[in-house]
């Protein structure tokens, strides 16, 4: 058997070696002084003096972190809610379904659209955008906070497949009510939402990184963040939005 | 025998928090901190990274608690996620300096102390004259991100090799081939043995 290469080297030397590496040692003279000399190099390569931190560094750091794990948990408790809320969730999705149900076929159902008043449709449409808005929000933190070298949950995936459906319609929505703007960052989150439903149960944790960078990079949270405050603001100072009012107006 | 009470006590930590008692992670974060700051600290080399790592590891935790399985290994599982904030830490530094980087290994490569490994010093007579750490460091400031993450979690952390590659997402022969080029960096800027391998 030839030498081992510095390569096999430096992993034996580590005991990180293959069996058939470390019997070659064993009986090479040469690869076993090789093997020694590496390492009384790393011998000398000695941690650096690390800062002293006392005995009460461990209630420093907490007095530090729990403002944010307090955070964590109003973040919780809200996301609870919000599911609570996801029947509204479902009905104004209906009255969308209607609406542009009734847009698109007036003469095959013109009741359908007449049959809430029109103010109302605003409010349950503008609650239901929001809620979607908020859900998608969840999801997109879980995934970006996930934990190093996750995959993808089942329940994300569902939870993915599920938002890109209601995604559509709101995003249609948006387009033909001319809401450039709105429709722009549902079809940027769109196309998350579909790349991770979308992927196999065996995704890797690389593939999973490379949408959590996408989604960093390109401030996608941050862009939903913004827009879902923007409905919320048009649904509680009752004031017209201008996009969605002449959308079910 | 420390080091399985040690564990008794986080697994019955991590079972208090998944019960409910949110007071359970407090003791947690309390009996780690010191530990995964020295980690931060070796990995980053800076105090302030350091403490950002420690804050950001400790709650990346704390989200994924509740799903943690095997509840006695918790502090390999927190040193896990410690190594990778501080990985982040370091890709992100790696960018930010890009240019500054290029400009330093310019300047080192004119820099005589290069030339100190061509006077064949011995390892003994490098720890005595105090030079080991310098040039220690500047192998260090030479390798990238990912090499100086799987570097000081083999050497100074005594991560398994499958540890490391779960910390950085790295396959096994990936981390390997990674601890190997942190190593040859080491020995260049050491100037020892720099052959390693047999001559015949």
């Amino acid at each position: 058997m030839s030498h081992l290469d510095e390569e096999r080297l430096v992993a034996h030397s580590f005991g990180d070696g293959t069996p058939e590496d470390a019997a070659h040692c064993a009986s090479c003279p040469e690869c076993t002084a090789a093997a020694e000399r590496l390492r009384a190099m790393l011998a000398t390569v000695e941690p650096m003096d690390i800062p002293e931190r006392g005995d009460d560094y461990g209630r420093v750091v907490w007095e530090r972190l729990a403002p944010r794990i307090e955070a964590e948990r109003d973040f919780t408790r809200r996301s609870m809610r919000r599911r609570r809320t996801m029947t509204w969730g479902a009905l104004a999705a209906s009255v969308l379904i209607a609406f542009l149900a009734g847009r698109e076929f007036p003469r095959s159902s013109p009741q359908v659209a007449e049959a809430i008043p029109a103010a109302a449709r605003e409010r349950i449409l503008l609650l239901a955008v929001g809620d979607h808005l908020e859900r998608s929000q969840v999801l997109l933190i879980e995934l970006t906070n996930a934990a190093p070298g996750a995959g993808r949950g089942s329940s994300t995936q569902e939870s993915a497949e599920a938002l890109v459906s209601a995604n559509r319609l709101y995003r249609a929505s948006a387009v033909q009510a001319g809401d450039n703007g709105i429709a722009s960052v549902l079809e940027e989150l769109e196309r998350v939402l579909v790349e991770v439903a979308h992927q196999p149960p065996d995704a890797s944790a690389k593939e999973m990184e490379r949408i959590r960078k996408r989604i960093e990079e390109r401030g996608i949270l941050f862009k939903v963040r913004v827009i879902e405050s923007q409905v919320r603001e048009r649904g509680n100072d009752g004031r017209a939005a201008p996009a969605i009012h002449s959308q079910v107006s | 025998m420390e080091r399985m009470e040690a564990s008794d006590a986080d697994a019955d930590a991590v079972a208090r928090f998944r019960l409910g008692d949110e007071g359970a992670f407090r003791t947690l974060v309390e009996r780690h901190s010191r530990a995964v700051f020295r980690l931060a600290y070796r990995m980053t080399g800076n105090e302030q990274d350091a403490e950002d790592v420690v804050q950001e590891a400790f709650l990346r935790a704390y989200r994924n608690l509740s799903r943690f399985e095997d509840r006695a290994r918790f502090a390999s599982w927190l040193h896990r996620i410690a190594a990778n904030c501080a990985y982040d830490v370091l890709r992100a530094r790696a960018r930010r300096d890009e240019q500054d980087q290029r400009r330093a290994n310019e300047e080192n490569e004119e820099d005589p102390m290069a030339d100190v490994a061509s006077t064949d010093p011995t390892p003994d007579r490098l720890v005595a004259s105090g030079e080991v750490r310098r040039k220690v460091g500047v192998a260090m400031a030479r390798m990238s991100a990912v090499e100086k993450s799987a570097f000081a979690l083999r050497h100074f952390e005594g991560f398994s090799i499958d540890e490391i590659g779960r910390a950085l997402d790295l396959d096994t022969s990936a981390t390997k081939h990674s601890i190997f080029r942190a190593v040859r960096k080491v020995r260049d800027v050491l100037g020892v043995d720099p052959t390693l391998r047999p001559t015949a």
